[in-house]
């Protein structure tokens, strides 16, 4: 799971939910660093855009998704140095992936001690 | 200690701003923020996810998805930012997260349109602004 996936939420959450995120939603992360063990996912409207149906378009929804709570349903060609370059003030050792159910950075250093317990 | 409404009209009468009865506030004026001290964090991804997700919309603006427009983009942000064109979507542990209205004007066959959009930033401490979307949708 790294950045520009396409991944769908695996959980019903009242927290995710009181801001338009509900279970079975796709959405893309669009921010290349985990942040208390979140991705940033973005939630786009899939109404093809016209000149339309321009103006009904949903808005996006932007939230801070649980790793624990997404599944990858489409992997992204982004590169390590393109995350890399995207990472805050480019320190690497920002968590930015998640791999055989560890939350790793780029050094391959890992945050959770137990494989796919993403809160240990 | 009580006081009578009617000794409380009587002492705030003519009084002018914030007062409150036996009040010893002070005002303090809070300036304006100053453009030049507004600094707009970019990742690169959200440049990416700009020009990918909404670059249909910024065609039908009549606009290019290209350095020039986000350039443009990034200055209304910063200029409706401080003139206090936002809403506080919420706060938690990731920061503030705020939808600055953004007036994009048309340009070619679109010139005297004006598209209104929200535009999704995190605020940080010293006039920081880290970019959430570029353009999140229309504002309401």
């Amino acid at each position: 799971m790294k950045l520009f996936d396409k991944v769908r939420i695996l959980v019903s959450n009242p927290e995710y939910e009181k801001y338009g995120v509900y279970k079975g939603m796709v959405g893309t992360i669009i921010e290349a660093h985990i942040e208390f063990r979140s991705f940033q996912v973005a939630f786009t409207d899939p109404t093809p855009f016209t000149e339309e149906t321009m103006y009904s378009i949903k808005n996006d929804i932007v939230e801070y998704i649980h790793v624990k709570d997404m599944e990858v349903v489409e992997e992204s060609d982004c590169t390590d140095e393109f995350i890399f370059n995207d990472l805050p003030n480019k320190d690497i050792r920002w968590y930015c992936k998640v791999e055989d159910g560890y939350i790793k950075n780029l050094r391959g250093e890992k945050l959770n001690k137990i494989a796919y317990d993403y809160d240990s | 200690m009580e006081y009578s409404i009617e000794q409380v009209l009587n002492d705030s009468k003519n009084k002018i701003g914030l007062y409150h009865y036996n009040c010893h506030c002070r005002e303090i004026d809070i300036p304006t923020p100053n453009e030049s001290d507004i600094e707009l964090i970019c990742p690169k991804g959200k440049k990416e996810w700009l020009f990918k997700d909404k670059s249909e919309w910024i065609h039908a603006f009549g606009h290019e998805p290209n350095e020039k427009f986000l350039e443009y983009l990034k200055n209304k942000v910063i200029e409706n930012y401080c003139l206090g064109q936002y809403v506080i979507l919420k706060i938690d542990n990731h920061g503030v997260a705020i939808n600055v209205f953004v007036d994009i004007e048309g340009r070619g066959e679109k010139v005297n349109h004006i598209y209104r959009v929200n535009s999704g930033w995190m605020v940080f401490s010293n006039g920081k602004l880290k970019c959430n979307t570029f353009i999140g949708g229309w504002t309401k």
